[in-house]
């Protein structure tokens, strides 16, 4: 039951903070909404800014304009009905692409010199700028017939390549920067003795930087911003969304084009469903750690201990669902994903299976300091603890 | 600890100079590795061991980390990539944590991030302070938090005790028609003692839900995307927290002050229209906790 007074009293009392203290620097309040601290420096932080009203305040302030970057943390189990949701908008493309391409292979249309057929609109509308570009740069360069045909093959490819770019866009720095994937998740295991755990403060010249006198503000106001000119509208070509669909960038290129193109619009369908398979089955780095880093590619396990020079296949029939892990050592890798499964992987390189809690919750987070302590965040919140290698786990 | 004393081996360095992908703003190994030990230095009092180094510096993100450097050191390129793919983020942040000055703090934190020219002909860049320990982006937020924060610091004015004598004194509902209650400054003074000795005792955590969520009015949703927890744990955390508040400051209010059910009642009605009380805890140095 609700007591409007004792809530009125709770709303001032909570409004009360107390004065002073050493404040956590930006660099740290920052660390700690990426998660990005150890668990002492954490706690530590947590302890001041639950106690100081000038922290809370910025803390409150970061919360209103950090606007979420990561997704949602998805389920990875392909039901059809996510499949559809996920990749349903192939169907109407493919269909169009098919349609255009049995029309235009007409003979009568095949000799005719009259202007360029008319472009699928649902095609034209997926390509964006900078294939555009290509695409006239490529026309340029082949004969008409090859054109005509290259251009119906290349656009599903290149909307496949481009679809991870659109869905990560807003993490795309992120991706570029060669952060491991999952970043925004990480929280560094640091197992560093609590003396060394500094709570970083803000020294005289960082707080003289960060915060300056108003001289320094009134000055900083008068030097014109020297902003580089921003280009115009200049595409942004990643190689990060290339990268998530490996292997399929090159199918695009224009020299492949026309072989692509020679096949029937059957053929054609069947290709655009290999592409979409391979587009599910692209490889994700779930963990990196000291010199290794662990993908999935389809339902295998793949290890790279050569900064992902070359892969072999360290799991081959790992379950659905895996996105997050943990390798505290080269040899040592905790992953884990939706209904609460998490793997491990022992020093002697075997995978053993776990379920936390129900297993109805997925896991969001993994932090592993060796192959049996680690600590798990699920999807609702909880928090689970394990010492023996994943056999137990205690709520924290 | 300096930047000096901090090791890092040449291949951890070739690899995070790899990962980072640092050549493409012609940042060289060198240069990223002097950050990274600055970052280090930062972060650790004392030389950390092989092992904590390690899992610092794989925990960094090193590409945000090799942009900044780039941009800190003037590289065009790099500055492009900052204005296309940040600079429209910091100023929608600026707008919504400072309204109509945002466009002016954004823009003079712009200025410092490119770098104000020092006497010597030098310029220094606030991105020198940047360590990696966070996305580049939310740094730049926290940054520009602070900024906001000192700006209406410097310029808020003190309300003047006597404007506040000639304000109107505020209606607080039905008691305003009954006779002043003798009572009520104790009442009041031991209702908040006891909710903030309760709140005292909360998990830091739990205070922190609480403080965002009745102290600084952000939503359910906001509070589990700072805490890195859903909103329906934030929720359920909050409802038990308020009930373990209430129960403990009810008890503490019988127990210790010898208050009967209505009273304790009456405290709390007391307590919830007497802001004024907090002032007064407040220029006396009292400290509940």
């Amino acid at each position: 039951m609700t007591d409007p007074n004792f809530e009125r009293s709770l709303r001032a009392a909570a409004r009360r903070g107390r004065p002073g203290g050493v404040h956590p620097d930006v660099s740290l309040l920052a660390a700690y909404v990426d998660r990005g601290l150890s668990d002492t420096e954490r706690a530590q932080l947590e302890s001041h800014v639950a106690d100081c009203e000038e922290c809370m305040e910025r803390l409150a302030l970061l919360g209103s304009v950090n606007v979420p970057d990561e997704p949602e943390v998805p389920s990875f189990e392909w039901s059809p009905r996510q499949l559809l949701s996920r990749w349903g908008w192939l169907v109407p493309v493919a269909t169009v692409v098919v349609l255009v391409a049995v029309w235009e292979r007409q003979p009568s249309r095949r000799d005719s010199s009259a202007p360029p057929s008319p472009p699928a609109p649902a095609v034209q509308k997926q390509v964006p700028p900078a294939a555009e570009d290509e695409a006239k740069e490529r026309s340029l360069a082949l004969p008409d017939k090859v054109q005509r045909e290259a251009r119906f093959a290349q656009a599903p490819e290149r909307q496949i390549v481009q679809a991870p770019k659109a869905k990560d866009a807003s993490v795309r720095p992120e991706l570029q920067a060669g952060a491991r994937e999952g970043a925004p998740r990480r929280e560094a295991p640091l197992s560093g003795a609590a003396s060394n755990d500094k709570l970083a403060l803000r020294d005289k010249k960082e707080v003289d930087a960060i915060s300056p006198p108003p001289a320094n503000k009134v000055a900083a106001k008068a030097a014109p911003a020297p902003a580089p000119q921003a280009p115009a509208a200049k595409p942004i070509q990643t190689e990060d969304a290339a990268s998530v669909v490996a292997g399929r960038a090159d199918e695009a290129k224009p020299g492949n084009q026309p072989k692509a193109a020679a096949v029937a619009p059957m053929h054609e369908t069947v290709a655009q469903g290999a592409l979409l398979k391979s587009a599910i089955e692209a490889p994700l780095v779930l963990a990196s750690g000291p010199g290794v880093s662990i993908r999935r590619t389809a339902s295998r396990l793949e290890r790279s201990t050569d900064n992902g020079t070359t892969w072999s296949v360290d799991l081959a029939d790992a379950p659905a669902g895996l996105h997050v892990g943990s390798c505290p050592t080269t040899a040592v890798c905790w992953l884990g994903g939706s209904q609460g499964i998490v793997l491990l992987r022992q020093a002697s390189g075997s995978w053993t299976r776990h379920v936390v809690a129900d297993g109805r919750a997925a896991i969001t987070a993994i932090q592993a300091a060796d192959a049996l302590a680690a600590t798990v965040t699920l999807s609702d919140g909880r928090r689970f603890q394990t010492a023996d290698g994943g056999v137990t786990w205690v709520l924290l | 600890m300096i930047a000096e004393d901090v090791r890092i081996e040449a291949a951890a360095l070739a690899r995070l100079h790899e990962t980072s992908r640092a050549r493409q703003w012609d940042v060289s190994a060198d240069a990223l590795g002097a950050a990274l030990r600055v970052s280090v230095a930062h972060r650790f009092a004392a030389p950390p061991g092989q092992q904590d180094l390690e899992t610092y510096l794989a925990s960094l993100h090193v590409g945000d980390l090799a942009l900044a450097t780039a941009c800190r050191d003037g590289h065009d390129g790099a500055w492009e990539h900052f204005i296309r793919e940040l600079r429209p983020a910091l100023y929608a942040a600026a707008r919504t944590v400072a309204g109509d000055d945002g466009r002016e703090i954004a823009d003079s934190l712009y200025a410092e991030l490119f770098g104000l020219a020092a006497p010597d002909g030098t310029r220094r860049s606030l991105l020198a302070y940047y360590h990696g320990r966070s996305r580049l982006l939310t740094w730049l937020r926290s940054v520009l938090v602070q900024r906001t924060i000192d700006r209406r610091r410097q310029t808020s004015r003190p309300v003047p005790l006597d404007a506040a004598d000639d304000a109107p004194a505020r209606t607080l509902g039905p008691r305003t028609d009954a006779a002043p209650d003798p009572d009520r400054d104790r009442l009041v003074s031991c209702a908040q003692a006891a909710l903030d000795a309760a709140i005292g005792a909360l998990d830091p955590r739990d205070r922190i839900r609480l403080r965002l969520y009745y102290g600084q009015d952000l939503t359910l949703a906001r509070i589990g995307r700072l805490l890195g927890e859903s909103e329906a744990t934030v929720s359920r955390r909050l409802e038990r927290a308020r009930r373990q508040l209430r129960a403990e400051t009810t008890d503490h209010l019988k127990r210790e002050h010898g208050l009967t059910d209505a009273a304790v009642q009456q405290s709390f009605e007391y307590a919830a229209e007497s802001p004024e009380l907090q002032l007064d805890r407040l220029l006396s140095g009292t400290d509940d906790g």
